[in-house]
């Protein structure tokens, strides 16, 4: 919107008496002004849609971005003499680590000439042996996000660091004087030791400054749950892989958090034991909403979250827990604990109960003392030092609510907002928006220009974890060392900088900022460590004392009576997380695990409740909480807790940038002062409107097919017949050289996403947006069919990830009247993009609809943007052809490449898919066919095996092993 | 010459069985060539052809501005998507192409089974045999991703050494219709030239003369000629006969090839041949009502022609309705899931519309025509062709797009929309298919009046001995 200067003019000569004013920063008051001043493009801005801007997104990139690539941008001429291990057409990788809701991470970056192309996870760190989900798959695409903040603002017009050093220079002195009386600070979640040791260097100078945590879906229950049980706060560690019997309450290991990928590794490596004969792996489940844990579960339990304090009571009392007084319980429910503690008492020392974060602190510290009771500790969970910040007993932060007091107290005089957006993501019920006023003084620290920056005077652009120094801890306790991969693409800085740039009036440098913090790490051992991301392994385990018999609060008792009433949940949004991922247009087009939505959140309602109140999906709603209510689109979900209204949090954002802007509702309208939802009346109400909404997948019920099969352990232990051959008009091709082919175990298979986004940034897969994804335009080339089996209420839920098959008598060969599509020697079927008139008949024929049309130019106009991020081994496809999965064909032939130079064939493993490479579970095995000893043999060597659709006599390269069925109640004769 | 009129001829009389042409017995030479010739020279309905003209320039904008859409922006413009690739693309297609084949069934097959007529239809149903299939072929160039390439269907010596993919339907196609187009229009073009020659000598303009004279490459009528004449036309009749068949089972093997349930069935072929040439038998009836009326030759396309058309189209509708059967009993009787799914979608999946409304137009409706009053009378006989013809559209619809939405993966399952621009496109190519088509009605004889004359004559021969 162009700046209305008549309307300014008006606007000041309209004043009565004597007015100054100072430039536009005084009368920027007006929407019209703040607009003009946070523009990117005045003008242009307001008439961009989704897509547009998506194909727009890099005109601002391609100049402020590119120029700052590479490795020596301040000399725009080519090399004299090369750098060392600078090999053009070669990728460098990098260790680093990614944090995550303060949690690292480990990657290996991969940079193409300089630029970040593609993160996979770190194989030398144990937390990651290489996998990652799907937000760490994402933030390469952050790091090039043209929305991210590009330089210092002050009051929402750019500014530069030197202003802001100027500034604070000023301001420092006061601080001084009164110790920091007035300096608040408020930190999203963090583990760093360097971080750690600023602020214990600032608390020294300021001894009177205060520190908030700001982190939406922080886990700091979990802390208090130790300390009531065992005195202090220590972080519970779970070791999934040794653990047979399982039961979860409310707390979704498997689901997306930043411990998703170690638990889902150790999971796996269970499971993969117990099929070879090792053990069980047994995993129960109590969920509210459906989550990944419940989907892997052998007994998956519906529960409301107010019944959950009940179960973990009664579950003790059965465990023969002395002290508590046994719940009523409904019978079947009842018989159900019984079971599942007989079971956990059967698989003494080989079990683990784990509870959600967001339970009340008296069931998590109870869950700590029947760990402890059935042998547990030490072998299947044990405590350490807590890693996060801000929870050790000495200074422990506050949380927002006294910071919303104290800010109407008046008692702040400087705010200090560390990488978090408490404007978004606090409850309205703590109005920080108005309270935030009282501060004279407030300063931004962050990523983007978002909702928090907005209401700040200065607004601190933070560096991309890619593009800084830094360090931060993993879920163990391990420390990692967070390097850049390309210098700052913007004007933006660490946050261990702008602290330093807080502190003294000194440039900073990141580098030795953190060099400090590890000085006693000798610069050989730190080499070494850089080189492998890792520079201090996982903290020993902490012994703790015999937990403390926790009581049961009321809520304890008071199952039972809550029949009927309408409760609510609000959990952090699968693929955008808590917001901070609202941005990025992988996540938001990565279709959600059970509902395969894009683009939006919704209100999670059982089918019951659906039933009702007479809503159908998309219907809107209009949920209340008191006298706090938000609109929200209905979606039916089988398996959801009766009487659950579930709601979606990071979404509602209105400065997320330009793809993530309004989308969806805000949840955090709703929530109480502490952050809870509980004791307060949940009212539903049809609008009578319909949302449009864009899922990948319409249909879940597989009503007796047998595209998703599962057997019984007995039956899969015997020897595999040789697979059915049907009869065949077309000769048979005799196999030269290596046959590529791939094996999904769908018992491993939790349906985590991380493999789709691998998938995309590997082979620059475009986002369409979510008109194209409602059209049915979606273009991920490997994607994830969920399931239902069984009834309504209580469903099974089943992932099957569904690449291209690679048929070896595929029908879309026959079908292309160009020969776009061939079968290549060595058994890929091949798309020849060039040759491709987009006839479309190969998609019609394939059975498996795994092919991807470009129906508009979806890169045309992103090309500039695009090109820092791409995989330049991988062609980047034009309007109006037809493209697929290739098995990541640019691999093969950089490992056939290789291999000829070398003169060896080559090795099994050498070729790894990224959505293999990725899997936290392993589920995906990829390798020659030809080589009977090879992986990839190994696993299809199995009764399990099976093709899809195989009576079409397709004959796919891509089979799947069948999930294995754990027989209800098997678990229970075992003990 | 005064206005003409339709009442200016003696009332048509009772129907005579015993000739095979089902003309008045005394229509004269003279009063043939002047019904049929002078057309060119003082057209009888000017205004209603204006109208009719006006109504196709503008449809053939609307057609225009939808191409230059899409070509602008992309397949992305219309409803497809993944499951559903092809819509009404490939749908109006085979519609299009569908009807071409009645053209070519009555002027060739009767022309070979020596059904004298055939006489008073051949030229308009070979005259909409040419338009529909233009229609119908641009649609598969319009439908690529890159229409820029569809050359790259053909066969032809090219640097990149490429041959198309001859196992490939859709190369089939292409050669299809190149080859149906060749065939129609030379069918066409031959079967007129001796009318040609005759508008020839009957204009009085120069440029008539001139225009008409290079149609008619010389011809004088001797007997030389008509030897040759004769002979080409017959070799052609035979060669576009089994295109009637070839071409037909070419479309429908572009899903009968396919993997999916619902296309991947040996009936397809027949199936098909028996649809197009009813729907096409459907649109002829509806030309020569509508003809006979702006061109004022009602004594040449007799109620017994119309009778005619009417049976054809009830023998070829009971075929089609077998087709219908055989599909449904099939799917079932095979016990196959996926062709249940798909039968199951078509009788009662949110497409379901498609399978009734084609039921009920082309099965239903159509049973009128066992009544000689429905079929010769031209307003019944017009509402039931026209309610063919959209049920051969529902039809296709069936046949094409539901299987498409039931695919087999569960998950794949998805409806479709058409888009704004899709509907045009399709509304639009009428006006390809009315405006040469009314050119053609305004300058070249309607009816093949030396076809007439020698009937009439050969029947006063016998009748004179």
């Amino acid at each position: 919107m162009p700046v209305d200067f008549a309307a300014l003019r008006r606007e000041l000569e309209g004043r009565q008496g004597r007015r100054y004013w100072r430039g536009l920063d005084e009368l920027a008051q007006r929407p019209e002004v703040q607009a003009f001043l946070e523009a990117e493009f005045p003008g242009a801005a307001p008439q961009l849609d989704r897509r547009r801007f998506l194909q727009l997104m890099g005109a601002s990139l391609a100049m402020a971005g590119l120029a700052a690539c590479g490795e020596t941008p301040e000399q725009a001429v080519p090399y004299v003499e090369q750098p060392e291990n600078l090999i053009p057409g070669r990728p460098l990788w990098y260790a680093s680590a990614v944090p995550f809701a303060g949690y690292a991470q480990p990657v290996l970056g991969k940079t193409h000439a300089g630029r970040p192309t593609k993160l996979e996870g770190n194989p030398d760190h144990p937390l990651s042996a290489g996998a990652c989900d799907a937000f760490t798959q994402a933030a390469v695409l952050q790091l090039y996000d043209p929305d991210r903040s590009q330089a210092p603002r002050y009051k929402g017009r750019e500014s530069s660091w030197a202003a802001f050093q100027r500034a604070i220079a000023q301001y420092r002195p006061r601080l001084d004087a009164e110790q920091g009386r007035g300096l608040h600070l408020v930190c999203g979640a963090s583990s760093s030791p360097t971080l750690a040791r600023q602020l214990d260097a600032l608390r020294q100078r300021w001894p009177r400054a205060r520190l908030y945590h700001g982190e939406a879906f922080a886990e700091s229950a979990r802390y208090a749950a130790t300390r009531a049980a065992f005195g202090e706060p220590l972080e519970t560690r779970l070791y999934l892989d040794k653990a047979e019997v399982v039961l979860t309450l409310d707390d979704d290991l498997l689901g997306p958090g930043p411990r998703q990928t170690p638990l889902q590794r150790g999971w796996a490596q269970r499971r993969r034991a117990a099929a070879e004969g090792q053990g069980e792996a047994s995993l129960y489940a109590v969920e509210a909403l459906p989550g990944l844990t419940g989907a892997a579960a052998r007994e998956r339990l519906a529960l409301a979250p107010s019944q959950l304090p009940a179960l973990a009571w009664a579950l003790a009392a059965v465990l023969g827990e002395p002290v508590v007084a046994d719940p009523d319980l409904a019978p079947a429910t009842r018989a159900w604990v019984e079971r599942v503690a007989a079971h956990l008492q059967a698989a003494r020392g080989r079990s683990l109960i784990s509870a959600g974060a967001h339970l009340p602190v008296a069931v998590q510290a109870l869950v700590q003392r029947l760990n402890q009771r059935l042998g547990n500790l030490g072998i299947t969970v044990d405590h350490a030092a807590p890693v996060l910040l801000g929870h050790a007993d000495e200074a422990p932060w506050e949380d927002l609510a006294s910071l919303s007091d104290r800010l109407r107290a008046g008692e702040v005089e400087c705010l200090l907002l560390l990488d978090c957006n408490p404007v978004y993501s606090a409850p309205d019920a703590l109005g920080l928006v108005d309270a935030f006023t009282r501060a004279p003084l407030r300063l931004h620290v962050g990523p983007y220009y978002d909702e928090s920056a907005a209401h700040c005077q200065w607004h601190l652009a933070l560096a991309h974890p890619l593009e800084s120094w830094s360090d931060v801890r993993g879920v163990d306790g391990s420390a990692c060392l967070v390097q850049p991969l390309v210098r700052p693409l913007y004007s933006a800085r660490s946050l261990h900088e702008i602290l330093a740039l807080c502190l003294e009036d000194r440039e900073p440098d990141g580098l030795a900022l953190v060099r400090e913090t590890w000085r006693e790490v000798d610069e050989t051992a730190w080499r070494a460590a850089l080189a492998r991301g890792l520079v201090e392994p996982a903290a020993a385990p902490r012994p703790v004392p015999p937990a403390l018999a926790p009581q049961p609060d009321a809520d304890g008792q008071a199952a039972g009576e809550a029949g009927g009433r309408l409760e609510l949940r609000i959990a952090p949004d699968p693929c955008v997380w808590d917001g901070r991922f609202a941005n990025l247009g992988w996540l938001q087009e990565l279709p959600k695990p059970f509902s395969k939505l894009t683009w939006d959140n919704v209100v999670g309602l059982s089918p019951a409740l659906a039933e009702r109140y007479g809503v159908a999906n998309g219907d809107l709603l209009e949920v209340s909480l008191g006298d706090r209510r938000l609109r929200g689109p209905a979606w039916i979900e089988p398996g959801q807790a009766e009487t659950l209204v579930a709601l979606y949090a990071g979404y509602g954002r209105s400065r997320a940038g330009r793809v993530g802007n309004g989308l969806g509702y805000r949840a955090a309208a709703l929530l109480a002062r502490d952050g809870g939802v509980d004791g307060l009346d949940v009212r539903l109400a049809p609008v009578g409107e319909r949302v449009e909404l864009a899922s990948t997948q319409l249909h879940h019920a597989l009503d007796g097919r047998d595209l998703l099969r599962s057997m019984s352990r007995a039956d899969a232990a015997r020897t595999p017949a040789p697979p059915r051959e049907l009869p065949t008009l077309y000769r048979s091709v005799t196999p030269e050289g290596p046959q590529w082919g791939m094996s999904i175990d769908l018992d491993l298979c939790t349906g985590c996403n991380a493999c789709v986004t691998a998938c995309q940034a590997e082979n620059n897969i475009a986002v369409v947006g979510k008109e194209q994804v409602a059209a049915g335009r979606a273009m991920h080339w490997l994607r994830i069919d969920h399931y239902y089996e069984g009834g309504l209420d209580a469903p099974r839920s089943a992932f099957q990830p569904v690449p291209c098959m690679h048929c070896e008598q595929a029908p879309c060969e026959t079908g292309c009247p160009v020969s776009a599509t061939v079968h290549g020697h060595d058994g890929l079927n091949e798309m020849v993009y060039n040759r491709c008139i987009g006839t479309r008949t190969c998609s019609s024929f394939c059975p498996y609809k795994v092919r991807r049309f470009n129906w508009y130019d979806w890169n045309a106009q992103d090309a500039p943007s695009l090109e820092a991020q791409r995989n330049p081994n991988v062609s980047v496809r034009g309007r109006g052809v037809m493209e697929k999965c290739t098995y990541c064909v640019q691999r093969i032939s950089e490992a056939r490449i290789e291999a000829k130079k070398a003169g060896r064939p080559i090795a099994d493993g050498e070729v790894r898919t990224a959505c293999q490479q990725t899997c936290p579970s392993g589920a995906i095995v990829f390798g020659d066919l030809a080589d009977p000893a090879s992986a990839v043999n190994r696993a299809r060597d199995s009764a399990r095996r099976y093709a899809l659709l195989e009576e079409l006599n397709t004959r796919p390269r891509t089979t799947y092993l069948a999930r294995l069925d754990d027989e209800p109640g098997e678990g229970a004769e075992h003990g | 010459m005064a206005e003409w009129r339709s009442s200016d001829l003696p009332p048509p009389g009772p129907i005579l069985h015993g000739t095979g042409h089902f003309l008045p017995r005394d229509l004269s030479d003279q009063e043939v060539s002047r019904r049929i010739l002078d057309v060119a020279h003082q057209f009888p309905r000017p205004r209603a052809w204006w109208c009719l003209f006006g109504l196709g320039g503008v449809l053939l904008g609307l057609y225009l501005l939808s191409v230059i859409v899409l070509f602008w922006n992309g397949v992305g413009v219309w409803g497809n998507n993944t499951p559903v690739n092809w819509a009404f693309d490939i749908l109006n297609y085979i519609w299009w192409l569908g009807i071409g084949h009645a053209g070519t069934f009555i002027s060739a097959l009767l022309l070979l089974l020596e059904r004298p007529w055939r006489n008073s239809l051949n030229r308009l149903a070979e005259l909409m045999t040419l338009m529909a299939v233009v229609c119908a072929g641009l649609y598969p160039i319009l439908h690529l991703g890159r229409p820029w390439l569809f050359y790259w269907t053909m066969p032809y010596p090219n640097s990149m050494g490429l041959w198309p993919q001859f196992k490939s339907p859709t190369a089939w196609d292409m050669f299809a219709v190149v080859t149906y187009l060749v065939v129609s229009a030379l069918f066409l073009y031959l079967g007129a030239l001796p009318d040609f020659a005759a508008a020839r000598d009957r204009a009085r303009r120069r440029g008539a003369q001139v225009a008409y004279g290079l149609l008619a490459l010389g011809w004088r009528g001797s007997n030389r000629q008509w030897g040759h004449w004769r002979r080409a036309y017959r070799a052609i009749a035979l060669l576009a006969v089994p295109l009637v068949f070839a071409v037909s089972s070419g479309y429908s093997f572009l899903m009968a090839l396919g993997d999916q349930a619902g296309w991947h069935s040996t009936v397809f072929p027949p199936y098909f041949v028996a649809g197009a040439v009813f729907s096409g038998f459907a649109l002829v009836s509806l030309i020569a009502i509508g003809l006979r009326w702006l061109l004022c030759i009602e004594a040449l396309i007799t109620p017994r022609h119309l009778d005619m058309l009417g049976r054809l189209l009830l023998a070829t509708g009971w075929m089609t309705a077998y087709g219908y059967f055989a599909d449904v009993f099939m799917a079932f009787y095979s016990g196959d899931r996926h062709e249940i799914d798909v039968t199951m979608a078509r009788l009662a999946g949110p497409t379901a519309w498609s399978f009734w409304l084609a039921i009920g137009c082309n099965v239903g409706l159509l049973q009128a025509l066992w009544w000689r009053r429905v079929r010769q009378s031209p307003r019944a006989l017009a509402a039931v062709a026209l309610a063919v013809l959209v049920g051969m559209w529902a039809e296709r619809f069936m046949l094409l797009i539901t299987p498409q939405t039931t695919d087999h993966l569960l998950s794949a399952w998805r409806g479709y929309t058409p888009s704004f621009w899709e509907i045009s496109l399709f509304i639009g190519s009428f006006g390809v298919f009315i405006v040469p088509f009314s050119l053609f009605i305004r300058f070249v004889p309607m009816v093949s009046a030396f076809e007439l004359k020698q009937v009439l004559h050969r029947e006063r021969e016998a009748r004179h001995g």
